[in-house]
């Protein structure tokens, strides 16, 4: 089922042209990844989808609806999201920062439910957050609370959860950990993922499906087979890579020259 | 008829003493080393030129008798007007409204905030001013040639004669200070002596109330021995200064009551919140007085005292 | 974990409770009137003898003063605490938007021009005046603010700077040609609560009530914003939405605080960052802590202002900087990271 459809989408907030003409469909269950180079549109794509930014009528659709007409409490019971780098110099602690996640269903004057106190318990056990959730947010490293930051898009319990550049900031044993529980996420409860990376190769390793933006445009879409060509990554990157099968993995992997 | 004998027999004697008074009423005119033109001590004639110790401690030099004059405090105005030299009033402050002639006269505007240039302008032979002028704009018309004369003196009834005495001199209207403070020192004395024996009701003056802060003329002040001397007992003659509360108002709970007679003062007061509690409020012992008389310091003073007598003790006055 | 922290909120929140009755208590048996502190408590209770002037004093000044203060101090630390989350600004304080200096102009206005018929005697003519300039502030700041499209807190701080700074010189120069009112304007603007009433104290009440449950209403609102605009958004919060409607309740009640009292410094500035410390940035539970907090300074302040000069008494405002001031200045050097 078509989760998010977007439909030549075009962003032209000054002089130039950030997104143009992009048309792309999201499929529910499915793990995207959301590639290309430094300014090619891919934070402002995933901003646009989390209604950050408005976009023209009819260019957006989530389940069938404009999102013009989502409000924005109902939006974050579909999709939550988990930024790059959250620098919080106020005194909450990993707990209080993932309950936040359930507010969208909380009313004002509501008591969070033994419902919501489990909810969170688990993401923060999943994330392998629990452990320190007492502890103020801004003591943390930058792995936990990362770490705690998932918890809180996990807790928020939506179908959808959207990543910009998660795992930029995390040492590779960080980076691995939170790419398995997305897959877990997606593979057994059914979350649809969507993740800008940087990397190709966790792209390439994690991704059903990838989205390769070049200058606002879709160069081009498809499995991580399909999109990571070498003719096209030069294409888009200027630059030769080799490229390595793994049999384990059964991934691949892009170096390049 | 008894009490208008007392005045006269003062009054002629106050006129043979007068020439010795010089010395006594705290004036620094003379330097017995300056130059010639200096008037010594004990000596009546005014002459000119003149060099006077003003009481910011500047010296001022007169060059001739004054003819025409900027005052630059209400006060100063009118013991000006009471000398009998108002027609040499060229500009006064915007507060000057005693006697009513001079509010004919142009306005140099306030009194901290002067239009100094319409004053340099005017050319006057003499600036007189009082408290709130500023010694910067003093200086500044010294450095154009216009002499500023800046008088205040102590906050009671010898300062008040001060002023007069000296303003007299200055403008050569000697005779007439002379006769004015004789006149006031006759109502100040008229009036001890009737209250002397009375009993001393219990007396609150109101500078302000209310969202403004009770504010009360303290043991210190010129009101506060004011109220003394016309036979009341000021609430707050324990304090210093100005500033009081109202717990300790109610508390005191006076017989009489006195405040402004501008700005419907009395019907504000006697309708805010606590002060209706008041015993003199609601037995009507709220009395106006023109608070100009007993804060500007000079010729209305004793008339004032008057008016605070009447209002202590009216049986005297019937 | 919820048992223990369930318990531990009980305990502060009785312990806050304590205190604003222990200050409630102490301020009301001192004073510059000749009454004895056990005089006090018994007109309160009801069963005292002492005479009429006394039972006038304790009914009709001293409580009306210590209700007026405390609810004063609650507003200002409600509204300092609503303005620092959501600005995520930790030197926020309920003057930054310039309703303060509104709220002056008016007074001042009020002061100058003085006599027009009352409509509302009770309220006092320089309160209607002072809360009716406030509020008028309030909105200019918001449409100013408003005029590039999107709502930003950097936006809104900065406008009511600049509007702060415009209504301050308007108020100089109004003085300037008025300067036989000079004092009295510079009394109003130190702040004092030497004019306290019940039906002050009532209006304040209602507004501190009502203001302050719309605020808690927004709590985890206010939570979310202040960990991030971008992160509040994507939680759900209807960003625009909600910033203009608690920038609306919080300067209503700032306005309301001022208007009655005159500007007070400090209290709403402070009271969120020593709370904070106690209770966790949570607002569910720092606002309510935040407005006690504030009352029980404010009536302490109150009490210092009227008995430390007695029979004269120094402004409010002076006492809250002198108190307030150092300790800011403390709070800064200790925790160099964790101002917030």
């Amino acid at each position: 089922m078509e989760f998010i459809n977007i439909r030549g989408l075009n962003w032209k907030p000054e002089a130039e042209y950030i997104l143009k003409n992009v048309s792309v469909n999201f499929h529910e269950g499915s793990f995207y990844g959301i590639i290309g180079p430094n300014g090619s549109g891919k934070t402002s794509l995933l901003r646009h989808m989390m209604k950050r930014i408005e976009p023209e009528r009819q260019a957006l659709q989530l389940k069938g609806q404009d999102i013009h007409d989502v409000r924005q409490r109902d939006l974050a019971r579909e999709m939550s999201w988990v930024p790059q780098n959250t620098s919080i110099d106020v005194n909450y602690t990993a707990y209080q920062i993932v309950m936040m996640g359930r507010s969208p269903y909380l009313r004002p004057f509501q008591i969070e439910s033994k419902g919501d106190l489990k909810l969170v318990q688990e993401a923060m056990e999943q994330t392998n957050s629990w452990q320190f959730r007492n502890k103020a947010f801004h003591t943390l490293s930058g792995g936990e609370a990362q770490r705690v930051i998932a918890a809180r898009a996990i807790a928020q319990d939506t179908p959808i959860i959207i990543l910009d550049e998660p795992v930029s900031h995390l040492d590779i044993r960080h980076q691995k950990e939170l790419m398995e529980t997305m897959r877990l996420l997606n593979k057994k409860k059914g979350k649809t993922i969507l993740a800008v990376l940087h990397d190709l190769n966790l792209a390439a390793r994690y991704c059903d499906k990838l989205i390769l933006l070049d200058k606002g445009e879709i160069f081009a879409q498809g499995t991580p087979k399909e999109v990571l060509t070498c003719e096209n990554l030069s294409k888009v990157y200027g630059l030769e890579f080799y490229c390595l099968e793994h049999q384990e993995t059964n991934g691949f992997y892009l170096i390049p020259k | 008829m008894k009490k208008s004998i007392n005045r006269l027999v003062a009054v002629f004697v106050a006129a043979m003493v007068i020439t010795g008074l010089t010395a006594c009423t705290g004036i620094n005119v003379s330097k017995p080393d300056e130059q010639a033109g200096n008037v010594g001590a004990g000596e009546t004639t005014v002459s000119y030129p003149m060099t006077i110790t003003d009481s910011n401690g500047i010296e001022i030099t007169i060059k001739e008798e004054p003819e025409t004059i900027i005052s630059a405090a209400p006060n100063v105005t009118e013991i000006i007007y009471a000398l009998g030299v108002g027609d040499k009033v060229v500009a006064r402050s915007d507060y000057c409204d005693y006697p009513k002639e001079v509010t004919e006269v142009e306005s140099i505007g306030s009194i901290r905030t002067p239009d100094i240039e319409r004053i340099v302008e005017l050319t006057p032979d003499l600036v007189i001013a009082s408290t709130h002028f500023s010694e910067e704009n003093a200086v500044m018309l010294e450095k154009m040639d216009i002499p500023v004369l800046t008088l205040y003196e102590g906050e009671n009834f010898d300062g008040s004669y001060a002023l007069i005495q000296k303003m007299g001199m200055v403008l050569n209207c000697e005779k007439e200070a002379a006769e004015l403070i004789e006149g006031m020192k006759a109502v100040v004395d008229e009036i001890t002596l009737l209250v002397k024996e009375e009993e001393r009701p219990s007396v609150y003056y109101v500078v302000s109330f209310g969202e403004y802060g009770d504010y009360t003329a303290g043991g210190n002040t010129f009101i506060g021995q004011m109220l003394e001397m016309a036979g009341g007992n000021n609430i707050a003659s324990d304090i210093e200064g100005w500033a009081y509360n109202l717990e300790s108002l109610l508390e005191a709970d006076p017989d009489i009551i006195i405040l402004s007679n501008q700005y419907d003062t009395k019907a504000e007061f006697e309708s805010t919140g606590s002060y209706s509690e008041l015993t003199a409020v609601k037995e009507g012992r709220v009395y106006e007085i023109d608070n100009n008389m007993l804060d500007r310091q000079g010729v209305r003073n004793a008339e004032g005292l008057k008016v605070l007598a009447k209002i202590l003790h009216p049986e005297i006055f019937r | 974990m919820e048992n223990k922290s369930k318990r531990k909120t009980l305990m502060q929140v009785m312990m806050l409770c304590i205190f604003l009755l222990l200050a409630i208590l102490i301020s009301v048996s001192i004073g510059s009137a000749n009454v004895s502190p056990w005089e006090s408590l018994k007109i309160i209770i009801g069963c005292s003898e002492a005479s009429e002037v006394y039972h006038t004093i304790i009914w009709k000044v001293r409580l009306p003063r210590i209700l007026l203060s405390g609810l004063t101090g609650a507003g200002l630390a409600l509204a300092g605490t609503t303005f620092q989350g959501l600005f995520q600004n930790p030197l926020a304080d309920p003057h930054t938007l310039g309703v303060s200096s509104g709220a002056a102009l008016g007074a001042t206005i009020a002061i100058i021009f003085g006599k027009i018929p009352m409509m509302f005697p009770k309220m006092g003519q320089i309160g209607l005046f002072a809360f009716a300039g406030a509020l008028l502030t309030t909105l200019l700041v918001y449409h100013i603010a408003r005029a590039g499209g999107r709502v930003s807190a950097v936006h809104i701080v900065l406008a009511g700077t600049a509007i702060s700074s415009m209504l301050s010189a308007a108020i100089s120069i109004l003085m300037i040609f008025n300067q036989a009112q000079v004092e009295k304007v510079y009394f109003w603007t130190l702040g004092s609560f030497s004019g306290a009433s019940w039906s002050k104290a009532a209006f304040l009440l209602i507004l501190v009530v009502l203001c302050g449950t719309g605020m808690l209403w927004h709590s985890r609102d206010l939570d979310a914003l202040t960990v991030g605009e971008e992160a509040a958004a994507s939680l759900g919060v209807d960003t625009i939405h909600t910033t203009k409607s608690l920038i609306l309740i919080a300067s209503l009640l700032v306005a309301g605080c001022v208007s009655v009292s005159g500007i007070i410094g400090f209290v709403g500035l402070l009271m969120p960052h020593i709370l904070r410390i106690l209770t966790g940035a949570s607002h569910r539970k720092l606002l309510p802590f935040s407005a006690i907090g504030g009352a029980v300074f404010m009536i302490l302040c109150d009490t210092c202002a009227r008995i430390v000069a007695s029979p004269a008494e120094i402004p409010v405002g002076a006492v809250t900087a002198l108190l307030g001031g150092p300790y800011f200045i403390f709070l800064l050097y200790r925790n160099k990271k964790e101002v917030f």
